[in-house]
């Protein structure tokens, strides 16, 4: 009789915790998943009251799972206790006990756990580092929590594995004594593996986002595996992030370009109507067009503009610190006048006359030879005729060659090369 | 002498480097200049070689002129020996002068005097019609290179003549007196022309002369004449004229006045008379000529010339009637045996020309030469031996041409000669380097240049 009055007690007990969890969750649910994980919850207290107490702690820990609440929780921890799960119980106490807040509620959940702890074994798992994800003799069971916790177990031998990312996973033998909890300390031992970080820049600072300051470039560290990321600096510079994944069987290798600070370099923007243009700083090659250097030395520097076939084109830029010297620069190309079609017909009409001259002039010697033969009138104006025609096509070619080549030589200035600079601070 | 234009390209280049430099130089300096004188692509010129021309009398006294054919004679020595006729411009005076070139081309001091030229009749005399020839005769120890022929009127008041013939040593002093030789038997005294010639096959000097109505020859061997031949004769004979073929042989021919009974209906006839290589008379024939006559009419003393070529001999001809007045000339060729070779050529540069003489040159083209209204002096022609007219350099064309200056009173007659390789013409012109304005001029260039043929 007593048993079935305390359990009716402890019966009416859960109800009013399951209405009042009922009131919480009604006041909660305005998202799907709060409304499914109020639903679920609500379906579980009906399942309670109807003493269906497996089902409705299927239906608590399905609410837990989608908003974990510390009321369900607790309801669960009961619900665990009610059925003689003392064990699960126990765990679900400790999930209660870390998700508590106020003194009170932990001295309850406290006195809870402990009157539980009467009935089952408990390891206090520490992992060095914390955080670890704790099993229980095997990992296929799932994990009963991160490090530090304590943990109910069945009395007897237990194997209390660590998994830490970082870490390799590392297990501990603990003997588990009703009514006691027994330590167990783990240390996990951490993955490491190289980084190498070099830069443009000699010196440049290393550091973890976190600030931790890893050296100088060039720079090789070991670092536990995982992903970091890097912050890179140098003085004048701009910092640079980058991210590294640090792995055992490889060295993370980094190669960093800084950049100036824009503040304090000159940028240049060069464009030119013909691809491919080289472009040189004070002599140095600096690419071809178009072209954007952002880290220029401010000062007056002297731009030249190339290409092949093209005439060149020079000048004296100014460079300020944070502004952007702007060309735009059109090369000029000679052939373009040269193969235009006056040149074409200037210098192969010339040719053509002047070969014309020479053939004619050709049969003028055999005119004259005919008239040496057997001077006459008839073959002294055939010989005439024939290098008068000759004279005129050879003239003419003459003429023609001397002009367009004169053309050729004096052609209008619009032809050559020109730019214009600009200067935006 | 000879005015050649420059850029001469195939003549220069044949001379070395530096004148080919020049040459091109010189070409491209034309060019600059756009001369006519030379082209750009073949530096032609066919008419690039000019004659020369000189005047021949010094004194310019009288008024000079060439009186006729064998005006002139080109001496073994190289010497040119030149006569000429000078009179005043009344014709109460007349005289017959001559002068001698180098054969570099300067006048000769006449017999190792300061005198350049020298009368050759005696003082006084009205003599007329020189001729010149080449001489080879030894005469008491002294040596006749040449001899001169001219005619001398008896008296002032009469029309009676005599011919005389002076012979020169090398240097141009007379052998024996001056008139001393008179060619012709004293029946043929009476001789109003003569004309002089040197066989050398014959070593004979010849001489052709005429009365009125009587031809004769006579020739001499040393210095001493022999007897008068007579060649023919007419009613009236005008003038004769005479050449020696390379073959010793010659022809002679005279103008004489038209007579029904010779010319051949009413065209105007000349006496002709061929001589074997000893110059004796061989045959006579009559010579028809296109010029025609009109019975009744009084005739211009037409003129008369011979050449002999190495097959045939060229009569050039000329007469008209005083009624026409314009006078027309002809040439024409016979063979050795006096057969026309080709119907008379009419010598014609305008409506007025006379006064024709013929020349051989050594290719055996004909040279004939006359003096044309039109031209207003001499004027030349070149004509092949095929018979067809020859492209000359100087008139730049087929056909007559131009010769020297010019002679607007048509006095004279022009008389070629071939002295060596240089073809002279001696003949009458205007020219105010003469104080009187007409003189004796010497026309000349090689002869090869004449017609441009490529050697």
């Amino acid at each position: 009789m007593k048993t079935a009055l305390q359990r009716r007690s402890r019966l009416c007990q859960l109800l009013v915790a399951v209405v009042l969890a009922g009131s919480t969750f009604s006041a909660t649910a305005s998202a799907d998943p709060a409304t499914e994980a109020s639903l679920l919850h609500e379906l579980g207290a009906e399942l309670y009251k109807q003493g269906r107490y497996a089902e409705a702690l299927e239906k608590f820990i399905a609410s837990n799972r989608l908003v974990p609440n510390r009321n369900v929780v607790l309801n669960i921890a009961r619900t665990f206790a009610f059925l003689e799960r003392h064990q699960d119980a126990f765990n679900w106490y400790t999930t209660l006990l870390e998700m508590t807040g106020d003194d009170a509620s932990r001295i309850s959940v406290t006195d809870e756990r402990a009157k539980l702890l009467t009935k089952v074994g408990a390891v206090h798992v520490t992992t060095t580092p914390s955080g670890a994800e704790l099993y229980i003799d095997r990992k296929e069971l799932g994990s009963v929590g991160k490090s530090p916790r304590d943990v109910g177990v069945a009395p007897g031998q237990h194997r209390i594995i660590a998994v830490l990312d970082g870490c390799r996973d590392t297990s501990v033998e603990v003997e588990a004594r009703v009514g006691s909890v027994t330590e167990a300390p783990v240390a996990l031992e951490q993955i490491v593996g190289k980084l190498v970080v070099s830069s443009n820049v000699e010196g440049a600072r290393v550091q973890l986002a976190d600030g931790r300051v890893l050296g100088s470039t060039p720079l090789e560290t070991s670092l536990a595996v995982g992903r970091y990321e890097l912050r890179v600096g140098h003085p004048g510079f701009s910092e640079q992030r980058a991210w590294a994944t640090v792995e055992e069987a490889e060295p993370a290798r980094l190669e960093l370009s800084l950049k100036h600070d824009p503040a304090t370099v000159a940028t240049l923007s060069v464009r030119t109507g013909a691809a491919h243009a080289r472009i040189s700083l004070d002599g140095k090659l600096l690419g071809v067009a178009p072209l954007l250097v952002q880290d220029l030395t401010p000062g007056d520097h002297r731009l030249s503009l190339s290409g092949d076939g093209l005439e060149p084109w020079t000048t004296v830029l100014p460079l300020e610190p944070g502004g952007t010297t702007r060309v735009d620069a059109r090369l000029a190309d000679p052939r373009a006048a040269t193969w235009s079609g006056w040149r074409w017909i200037g210098y192969g009409g010339s040719a053509a006359l002047l070969a014309a001259g020479g053939i004619v002039g050709i049969t003028a010697l055999n005119a004259k030879a005919s008239f040496e033969r057997e001077p006459s009138t008839e073959s002294k104006d055939r010989m005439e005729s024939r290098n008068r025609v000759a004279d005129v096509l050879f003239a003419s070619g003459a003429v023609v060659g001397i002009v367009t080549g004169s053309w050729d030589f004096f052609r209008p200035a619009a032809t050559h090369s020109r730019g214009n600079v600009r200067l935006d601070r | 002498m000879r005015q050649r234009r420059r850029c001469r390209r195939e003549r220069l280049l044949a001379k070395g480097p530096l004148i080919r430099r020049t040459c091109a130089a010189a070409r491209w300096l034309c060019i600059g200049l756009s001369s006519q004188a030379c082209s750009l692509v073949n530096a032609f010129d066919a008419c690039d070689e000019q004659p020369s021309e000189r005047r021949v009398n010094e004194r310019g006294d009288l008024t000079e002129f060439v009186a006729g054919p064998g005006a002139a004679a080109g001496l073994d020595t190289g010497r040119l020996l030149v006569s000429w006729a000078a009179q005043s411009e009344d014709e109460a005076t007349s005289e017959v002068r001559y002068g001698m070139y180098s054969p570099t081309g300067e006048k000769v001091s006449i017999c190792s005097g300061s005198a350049v030229e020298k009368t050759f009749n005696a003082e006084g005399a009205y003599a007329m019609l020189p001729s010149a020839s080449v001489a080879d005769l030894d005469h008491f120890g002294d040596h006749a290179a040449a001899a001169l022929a001219w005619t001398e009127r008896l008296t002032t008041d009469t029309n009676e003549r005599r011919s005389r013939v002076l012979f020169l040593d090398a240097a141009g002093c007379g052998v024996g007196s001056p008139g001393s030789f008179s060619p012709f038997s004293p029946e043929f005294e009476n001789v109003g022309n003569v004309s002089i010639g040197w066989s050398a096959r014959a070593h004979t000097l010849l001489a052709i002369g005429n009365s009125t109505s009587h031809v004769v020859m006579a020739h001499v061997t040393q210095l001493d004449w022999g007897p008068t031949t007579e060649l023919g004769g007419s009613e009236l004979v005008y003038r004769t004229a005479f050449a020696i073929g390379p073959q010793g042989d010659a022809l002679v021919a005279w103008s004489h006045a038209p007579s029904l009974s010779r010319a051949t209906a009413n065209r105007v006839s000349f006496g002709a008379a061929l001589l074997d290589e000893q110059l004796e008379k061989r045959k006579t024939f009559e010579v028809t000529t296109p010029i025609e006559y009109e019975y009744g009419s009084s005739v211009v003393p037409p003129h008369v010339g011979v050449a002999a070529g190495k097959d045939r001999f060229a009569i050039t001809v000329d007469g008209a009637t005083q009624d026409h007045g314009a006078p027309t000339a002809y040439v024409l060729e016979v063979d050795g045996d006096g057969h026309t070779l080709a119907p008379a050529r009419k010598l014609e540069l305008g409506d007025r020309n006379c006064c024709a003489t013929p020349l051989y040159l050594a290719d055996g083209s004909l040279f004939v030469s006359w003096l044309s209204a039109e031209a207003q002096g001499s004027v030349g022609l070149l004509v092949g031996p095929d018979g067809r007219e020859r492209f000359t350099s100087v008139g730049c064309k087929e056909g007559p041409f131009v010769l020297g200056s010019r002679n607007p009173d048509f006095i004279g007659q022009p008389s070629p000669l071939l002295a060596g390789d240089t073809l002279h013409v001696l003949h009458t012109a205007t020219t105010p380097t003469d104080p009187l304005s007409t003189a004796v001029l010497d026309w000349f260039m090689p002869a090869a240049q004449l017609w441009p043929v490529a050697p």
